[in-house]
């Protein structure tokens, strides 16, 4: 059901922005094609589509949650702010939604806004890399692989 | 295992000494030419055969996702044999100050090859990256980089597994190479947003 509400959400929110930017709708975000934002577009169409997503965000929406967490990550519509990115990412993260679990991963190993924590960093690849997120897997095993750094 | 391949390791020596290592880091078809050459001499020996067939048969395995086999090494250079299975697709990582060229000896691969969109500082965890090439390659296909030129690339192998003979020269520090992985979320063209993981971050610590 929750589902559900986040879809018609997310749905709204793309009409709202349809003119300016292109927004999924969909809620996998391991589909690269249903989940991008131009980012070419003017800045302050670029804050407006910020407050939007904010907006949704601070609604529960945990794909808007995570869409903030890029956009404070990249400098998009808003100030780059690493605590932001982070504070947002883990929320998403916490409600379940992988891309963030694997993202705030990434951010645990290279201490985005927050003192690295390998073992947080493992907590979270691990949940995604659980639930069938590949790419959380491939961290897993490369980072910690002694043969990486050879020839490939 | 080297000590074993030291007689092929001599001849690689020799047969790079006979080409020029400043010429091969900036051009690409030098880069392939050399590796081509390495295998035309390599090809028919025993000891070289005996070491593509461990590779054709080579297991992944969790502290291992791909398996390499030296077959030549000098400060200048490293010459081996990389298998990458098809379960374990290898990450898009950089070569820095690196140049390459993989030459496929068996199964078939897609290597996406991507190129930084901006200078990136040693600092930047978000970092723009231009995909320049997506290909499935197969037998006697090749693959080359250099420092500018589709220096990030990300491999999977299309068959069970996929051999590669791996020439770099100017083998890079492997604790200053990073991993990208992609935001998923701002992408214009070719364009698009990765999270940068750096090595020698993660090696610092353990």
């Amino acid at each position: 059901m929750n589902n559900v509400i986040g879809v018609k959400k997310s749905l709204t929110l793309s009409v709202l922005l349809s003119t300016a930017l292109t927004i999924s709708s969909s809620i996998d975000l391991a589909d690269e094609r249903q989940c991008r934002l131009f980012s070419g577009h003017r800045p302050e169409e670029q804050e407006k589509a910020f407050q939007c997503l904010e907006e949704h965000a601070k609604q529960g929406d945990i794909r808007a949650q995570y869409l903030v967490s890029t956009m404070y990550n990249s400098g998009h519509g808003v100030e780059k702010d690493e605590y932001n990115a982070y504070k947002w990412c883990r929320q998403a993260a916490e409600e379940g939604l992988l891309e963030a679990q694997f993202q705030l991963g990434l951010m645990y190993l290279n201490g985005e806004g927050i003192t690295p924590d390998d073992d947080e960093a493992i907590k979270w690849l691990w949940a995604a890399a659980d639930r069938g997120y590949p790419q959380a897997s491939e961290v897993l095993q490369f980072i910690f692989s002694d043969d990486f750094g050879l020839g490939c | 295992m080297e000590n074993q391949s030291r007689p092929l390791f001599k001849q690689a020596i020799t047969a790079l000494n006979g080409l020029s290592c400043n010429q091969g880091l900036e051009n690409e078809q030098l880069l392939e030419q050399t590796v081509r050459y390495f295998y035309s001499q390599l090809a028919d020996q025993h000891l070289f055969k005996q070491l593509v067939n461990g590779s054709v048969k080579a297991q992944p395995s969790l502290s291992s996702p791909c398996h390499w086999q030296t077959v030549a090494k000098t400060p200048e250079m490293m010459l081996g044999l990389l298998t990458v299975f098809h379960i374990a697709p290898i990450p898009l990582h950089d070569h820095p100050g690196s140049s390459g060229a993989q030459l496929v000896l068996s199964g078939q691969i897609n290597i996406r090859q991507f190129e930084k969109n901006a200078a990136i500082d040693k600092n930047n965890t978000i970092v723009t990256l231009i995909g320049v090439a997506d290909h499935d390659l197969g037998r006697d296909d090749c693959a080359t980089y250099t420092p500018m030129t589709r220096n990030i690339h990300g491999m999977s192998a299309i068959t069970t597994r996929c051999v590669l003979l791996s020439l770099q020269i100017n083998p890079f520090d492997e604790f200053i190479r990073s991993l990208f992985f992609p935001l998923n979320i701002f992408k214009q063209d070719r364009i698009a947003y990765y999270r940068r993981l750096r090595k020698d971050g993660l090696l610092c610590r353990q």
